[in-house]
């Protein structure tokens, strides 16, 4: 037994919640982390996608010679 | 002779009418998912940003080479599926009776009344600055709206030829950057996602279309 003021608990109780407690931790913080990825990180498809298609318009204002073009 | 003279006089002034005819066609523009047109919109909520993009737009505008601005007039349509967010839950959702309702209402489309510009004519390689005047409908409800837009007319570049082999002489660009309210059209988010999707969106669209 260990006894504080606040009363006893048994021997090493107190070190395996803290085990537990960062295991709880641990994983919450990775769930949480999936978590915001899935819901709101864009995947790598769709970012490849916008990239192309803005180059698609950039090119296209190569061509046309309107890179510079103040009113763009 | 003087028949031989008279016949060649005949297909020469035939030539001349069809020359006129097609140079009174020439302002009208044709775009139909040729990849060249991209819409996007994008949400800023307190929680998170959206992004979403689409080419999946077809457009067919008159623009007068004579009076362009004075005689604009055609459609923009874009498919409401085509858009992407890069989450795929969220697409759905976009598409759901709930938002967009796609499958009631598959386009979001813009009639374009009139252009109202200080330019009277299109400049050589230049865009040119004004305001389209038209009717937005998104999700069945249809409102007025006037976009600034930035406009321009350019012979078709040899080196797109072959990426675009329908295309005619020239190409229109047409671009326009304004903010959509989505409850003024009848798409009401829930109070609970508030945080997440903005009620106001800021839409650009760049429309790309040929001589045909």
């Amino acid at each position: 037994m260990t006894c504080t003021n606040g009363g006893c608990a048994p021997r090493g109780l107190w070190k395996r919640m803290r085990v537990w407690l960062l295991v709880a931790a641990l994983l919450g913080g990775v769930g949480a982390g999936v978590g915001y990825y899935v819901l709101f990180v864009p995947n790598a498809e769709f970012v490849a996608e916008k990239k192309a298609i803005d180059q698609k318009q950039e090119e296209l204002d190569r061509m046309l010679g309107t890179v510079g073009d103040p009113e763009k | 002779m003087k028949r031989k003279m008279a016949a060649t006089l005949g297909i020469v002034a035939g030539l001349a009418v069809l020359n006129l005819a097609s140079f009174a066609d020439a302002g009208k523009f044709v775009a139909k998912h040729n990849g060249w047109s991209r819409a996007t919109f994008e949400s800023d909520a307190p929680i998170e940003s959206i992004v979403g993009v689409t080419t999946r737009i077809d457009a067919a505008l008159d623009f007068d080479a004579a009076k362009p601005f004075a005689t604009a007039k055609g459609k923009i349509s874009i498919d409401v599926a085509g858009f992407r967010t890069g989450i795929k839950m969220r697409d759905e959702h976009l598409r759901s009776k709930m938002w967009l309702d796609a499958e009631s209402h598959p386009k979001i489309e813009f009639e374009l009344i009139k252009v109202s510009s200080d330019a009277s004519a299109f400049e050589p390689m230049k865009y040119v600055k004004g305001t389209a005047h038209g009717k937005l409908t998104i999700k069945g409800k249809t409102l007025d709206v006037e976009v600034p837009i930035k406009v321009g007319l350019f012979p078709v570049p040899e080196t797109m030829r072959k990426m675009m082999p329908e295309a005619g002489t020239e190409l229109l660009r047409i671009s326009g950057r304004f903010k959509v309210k989505l409850s003024d059209y009848g798409v009401m988010i829930p109070s609970m996602l508030g945080m997440k999707v903005s009620d106001e969106l800021t839409v650009r669209v760049d429309v790309t279309a040929a001589s045909m």
